[in-house]
């Protein structure tokens, strides 16, 4: 075999498709040399079927069986590629030359995902791992020139707000002294996302060259890691990872027999969102308890043990070293005018592919969920997405064709957050959602200032009453009055953000409150409160389907007979309303 | 190990060849050991042996992105594309090992393709673009 197709079908089923190809290989004398393989695939869900020719690694579209005819001529005869039927879909976003343009997804800190053991210091090293590092030390760069680069790159952190890296450790940087730090944070709160845990674990040590990097820049000996105690392998991929790296004279002192040292050590979180937050991070790093201070003076001048420090995320150190390989201008290639490189993104919720994305900054969120993500399970339709976690808000679809920057996200009222990204069908109820979240932040709140405090209690009763039935228009008000001064009062980030949630809902979908509030309605069932199921008579043909189905039997009748739910044993579940087929459960 | 210098860092960089001429890459992060990914390595390590396939290396990865299709297995062969499955059970690990590893033939139907290009070089295997 000196070539492959790989056909990409809906559904991965065999098909009248493939085996004409077969055929069609086979009566050009061409099935010896060519492999035809069938498989799923990933970031061409609007244009099925497609196939990729490799070696050459392109991408065609339309096959009808002519052009499958066409293709066989042209491409794998005569060796021209077929260019109008090309299948190109790289993101304008990405202009570098060479690019291959068959791909949506560009990776940059996952580039090493699935083609290196994280156990093995020498598979990261062959695949141009520490070579950013021995650039830098190679051809004694100072840690100016090296802060230039990243601010060449436009890389801005990518734990939430997006604060220029480069002018971060600049401000480090310029605090005279010797006892300075720098801080990976590693404690990654936000439900439903995942990317640092994967990235830790997948190439822990493009994190630990960051750091050196880090460390080299702004004059720092020592950096730590706080990662959360709940990652078990992550920690352990870390570990063995740090004494490796020590092994090769890579970390400790006198790295590649230069005079400059550097070692890291890791500080194990308990799992508290709020230790998420930079100054009750340093806090509890230094033993205390895990509770935010007003800023300023910030971290980079005044962090761990009152001394400069540099923190970011741990998707950010993991830029640093590709930024510091290839250049500042190659990584400004990637991404808008104001958002450079990449975003990781940990897709959950009702899309039918769910994991983790890197794509560059511009792309669509409509891209990424239905090219990337395969749209939306069980053909339902999408309602909204949620970025940011319990600090972002909702996207309704309608402005899905926005592409993600961290100022288009923060326009619509949502942020880009940490990298979660779940995404709703009509199934979910917004009220809901948000009242799930508000939990999310009351439970977090560390109860320092009472703006958070009491403000994000009182948040979730309203909430509580309007999922409830028994909530008035004034409450509306209320939540807007007290989301603002919390917005304005609280001292940390969780308590700024958490009515993020509650008000963008509030936003893009006003008349779902207004179903709760006046007509005490929830559409989706969600809140339970708010939904009685009953069987239709007329309908139900008595086939008991929904009894064998509902978990505390609450419906009884004779077979053939129409059954009926006893309203006051039905814990609302929705089973029978989902397994009917005659469409005799309503929900009311 | 001794401390590497400036120099010699790049050499271990150019000199650290691949030992074997196939590889087998489990994906063993969090989401890939928690759908089976840790009894599909033991097999393949437990055979590897048993079978006596000294050419072959098997090794562990990261999560690939893919989590709603691990466990995930890369095969990389001399002179075939490099392939990756998804949704691997132990019936498909073994299909695996006899029809691909040990026979080149590419076990159709668990094939997924590469959800991204590598800005380093991805899959070295792959035979040289014409
Ligand atoms: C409540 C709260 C939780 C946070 N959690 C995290 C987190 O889990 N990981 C993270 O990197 N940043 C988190 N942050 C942001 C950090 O305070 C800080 O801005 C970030 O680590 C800076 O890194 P960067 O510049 O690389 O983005 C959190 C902030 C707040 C207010
Ligand atoms: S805003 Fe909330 S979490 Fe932050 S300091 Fe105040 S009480 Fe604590
Ligand atoms: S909603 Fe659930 S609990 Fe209520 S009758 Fe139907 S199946 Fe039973």
């Amino acid at each position: 075999m000196n070539r492959y197709i790989f056909l990409s079908e809906p559904g991965n089923r065999s098909s009248d498709l493939f085996f004409y190809i077969q055929k069609a290989l086979a009566e050009k004398g061409l099935d010896k040399k060519i492999g035809l393989v069938r498989t799923q695939n990933v970031g061409f869900y609007s244009s099925m079927p497609v196939m990729r020719v490799i070696p050459d690694d392109i991408v065609y579209k339309d096959l009808t069986h002519e052009n499958i005819n066409r293709i066989i001529e042209e491409h794998f005869i005569h060796k021209k590629p077929v260019t109008q039927l090309l299948h190109k879909v790289a993101s304008p976003y990405v202009r570098l030359e060479n690019r291959n343009e068959y791909y949506k997804q560009f990776r940059i800190v996952l580039r090493n995902m699935g083609c290196i053991d994280p156990e093995n210091i020498r598979d990261y090293i062959k695949r141009d791992g520490y070579r950013g590092l021995e650039k830098i030390l190679k051809n004694k760069m100072t840690p100016d020139d090296v802060i230039d680069e990243l601010k060449i790159s436009g890389l801005r952190g990518r734990g939430g707000a997006g604060f220029p890296t480069w002018k971060k450790w600049k401000l480090t940087q310029e605090v005279p002294g010797d006892e300075k730090y720098v801080i990976c944070n590693a404690d990654e709160g936000d439900p439903g996302a995942y990317m640092d845990r994967s990235t830790l674990e997948g190439d822990p040590h493009s994190i630990l060259e960051g750091m050196t990097i880090a460390g080299f820049a702004v004059g720092s000996r020592q950096g730590y890691i706080y990662i959360r105690a709940e990652y078990p392998l992550a920690i352990k991929r870390l570990e063995i990872a740090i004494s490796q790296a020590r092994e090769l004279g890579l970390l400790g002192p006198n790295i590649l027999g230069t005079d400059f040292s550097f070692d890291i050590e890791l500080r194990w979180g308990a799992g508290a969102f709020v230790c998420g937050e930079e100054t009750a991070l340093i806090a509890s790093i230094e033993g205390n308890r895990g509770m935010p201070r007003p800023r300023p003076p910030y971290p980079s001048v005044k962090g761990l043990w009152d001394k400069p420090s540099v923190i970011n995320n741990v998707e950010t150190y993991a830029n640093v070293p590709v930024i510091l390989d290839k250049g500042g201008s190659w990584f400004a290639k990637i991404g808008t005018e104001t958002s450079k490189g990449t975003k990781v993104f940990a897709l959950t919720g009702k899309t039918k592919n769910s994991g983790l994305i890197e794509v560059p900054m511009g792309m669509t969120l409509r891209e990424i969920i239905f090219d990337i993500g395969g749209g939306i399970k069980d053909n339902k339709k999408i309602k909204a997405v949620q970025t940011g976690g319990p600090s972002g808000g909702v996207i309704p679809e309608s402005y899905l064709d926005t592409p993600v920057s961290y100022e288009s996200l923060q326009k619509l009222g949502s942020i880009m957050g940490s990298g979660g990204m779940i995404v709703m069908d009509e199934d979910d109820c917004m009220v809901d959602v948000s009242k799930y979240y508000l939990q999310f932040a009351v439970d977090e709140s560390c109860g320092k200032c009472s703006p958070c405090r009491i403000g994000g209690k009182q948040l979730y009763d309203l909430l509580e009453k309007i999922s409830k039935g028994s909530a008035v228009d004034q409450d509306l008000d209320r939540i807007k009055r007290i989301g603002q001064a919390m917005l304005k009062a609280s001292l940390c980030g969780l308590g700024q953000n958490t009515p993020n949630p509650v008000l963008s809902t509030l936003k893009y979908f006003p008349e779902e409150y207004d179903e709760h509030i006046r007509m005490k309605k929830c559409r989706t069932g969600k809140c339970k409160d708010l939904v009685t199921y009953l069987i239709d008579p007329d309908k139900c043909i008595g086939c008991s389907l929904c009894a064998l189905r509902c978990p505390v039997k609450a419906i009884t009748g004779e077979k053939k007979k129409p059954y009926f739910i006893h309203q006051d044993m039905c814990i609302k579940c929705g089973e029978c309303y989902n397994v009917c087929k005659f469409s005799a459960v309503k929900r009311d | 190990m001794v401390k590497l210098n400036l120099n010699e860092l790049e050499k271990l960089r150019k000199n650290t060849k691949d030992e074997c001429s196939t590889e087998i890459i489990v994906s063993m992060g969090t989401c890939g050991i928690a759908a089976g990914g840790n009894e599909v390595y033991d097999y393949f390590s437990k055979e590897i042996v048993k079978q006596g396939l000294p050419d072959v290396l098997l090794k562990k990865t990261g999560c690939l992105g893919l989590c709603y299709i691990e466990p995930n297995v890369i095969v990389k062969t001399k002179d075939q594309p490099a392939i990756l499955y998804g949704n691997v059970n132990m019936e498909t690990a073994i299909r695996i090992l006899n029809e691909h590893v040990r026979n080149s033939q590419i076990v159709n139907d668990f094939v997924v393709a590469m959800p991204s290009e590598d800005i380093y070089c991805l899959c070295k295997k792959q035979p040289e673009k014409r």
